[in-house]
């Protein structure tokens, strides 16, 4: 009787660590993925760890989640030793439906900036773009990032200046100035 | 504040890590400041296109789909320990039933030879109790539990 309650409640800690945090991981790793399908392998393996290290008595939060969801991601890249399919993002942002869509008279200078951007970012060396995407876009703290990527609080404002510094050069360099 | 000063902390001020007192300062400089407050506007147009570009919504099935893998996953844990629990739980039964049978054993065997001992004391075999143990029956028996020994019968008083 024990077990089954004790199972219970790992199945509801781990939903409602989904809730809290399981699109932001999906958004990382289909940002750093450009692949729909992998992104979603890839979180699905993500929460499966945390189950089973809430299953070992342990209290795993949106940092953990994120760390796990970057050394598979790691792991994965080693694996295919190759980032070629994030160079076009379309596939992911296709597959997911839920881009939104521009109006049309701005649809072709988005769709330009949002190349433009991609790649810019797709340039980017894998810590620094870890480094933006966790500050920038899933908006965590300083000090969340810094055990999500195993760095120190300070390397997290060094790797996301230097970020912002690089896609802003990529973009001027194509001709978007932001 | 100056415009080197905002500009080193714009990036901790935007994320919200500046402390109360700076974040102030930050405000009232972006606010004065026209140079500093586009720059402001600028980052907040790269955040906003960096967060569109990365908008996604994860699909509608996949944490249905990953409570159970992981129910699944739990469910072969517990059957895979289940019969790891039950040989060890009969190994461990099997260890102590024969420690105490032996033990059981062990005690009546001591019992017995005790019991020889005692009605060789009490044959007058023994005349010290206390050499082999016989004291210890006493005080669990009670004062005066065991008889003094049989004295030998003088030769030839007995036909």
């Amino acid at each position: 009787m024990h077990r089954e309650t004790t199972a219970s409640e790992q199945q509801a800690a781990l939903a409602a660590l989904y809730d809290r945090c399981g699109a932001g991981v999906y958004r990382f790793l289909s940002a750093q993925t450009g692949d729909a399908e992998r992104a979603r392998e890839l979180c699905q393996e993500t929460f499966l760890r945390l189950g089973r290290t809430l299953a070992a008595g342990d209290a795993p939060g949106e940092a953990l989640a994120f760390r796990i969801a970057r050394n598979l991601l790691v792991s994965d890249w080693r694996r295919r030793r190759t980032e070629a399919r994030w160079r076009d993002p379309a596939p992911a942002v296709a597959a997911s439906g839920a881009s939104r869509e521009p109006a049309p008279d701005r649809a072709s200078e988005q769709g330009e900036l949002r190349q433009a951007l991609a790649s810019a970012l797709a340039g980017l060396p894998e810590a620094l773009r870890s480094a933006i995407l966790l500050t920038e876009v899933e908006g965590l703290a300083y000090r969340t990032v810094a055990t999500a990527l195993d760095i120190p609080l300070g390397t997290v404002a060094s790797r996301k200046h230097e970020a912002i510094a690089r896609l802003r050069e990529s973009l001027r360099r194509s001709g978007h100035a932001l | 504040m100056r415009c080197e000063e905002f500009a080193s902390s714009l990036e901790a001020w935007l994320d919200g890590e500046l402390g109360a007192e700076a974040a102030a300062a930050a405000a009232a400089h972006a606010a004065s400041c026209p140079v500093c407050a586009e720059a402001v506007g600028a980052r907040h147009r790269l955040r906003d296109a960096l967060r569109e570009l990365a908008e996604l919504t994860p699909p509608a099935d996949l944490r249905a789909g990953i409570l159970a893998a992981a129910a699944a996953e739990a469910a072969v844990a517990r059957r895979r320990w289940r019969p790891l629990a039950v040989a060890g739980l009969a190994a461990a039964a099997l260890l102590l039933a024969a420690f105490g049978l032996r033990g059981l054993l062990s005690g009546r065997e001591a019992r017995a030879q005790h019991g020889c001992l005692v009605i060789a004391y009490l044959d007058g075999a023994y005349e010290e109790p206390g050499a082999i143990g016989v004291g210890e029956l006493t005080l669990a028996a009670g004062p005066g539990a065991l008889p003094a020994p049989r004295q030998p019968e003088p030769e030839g008083g007995k036909r």
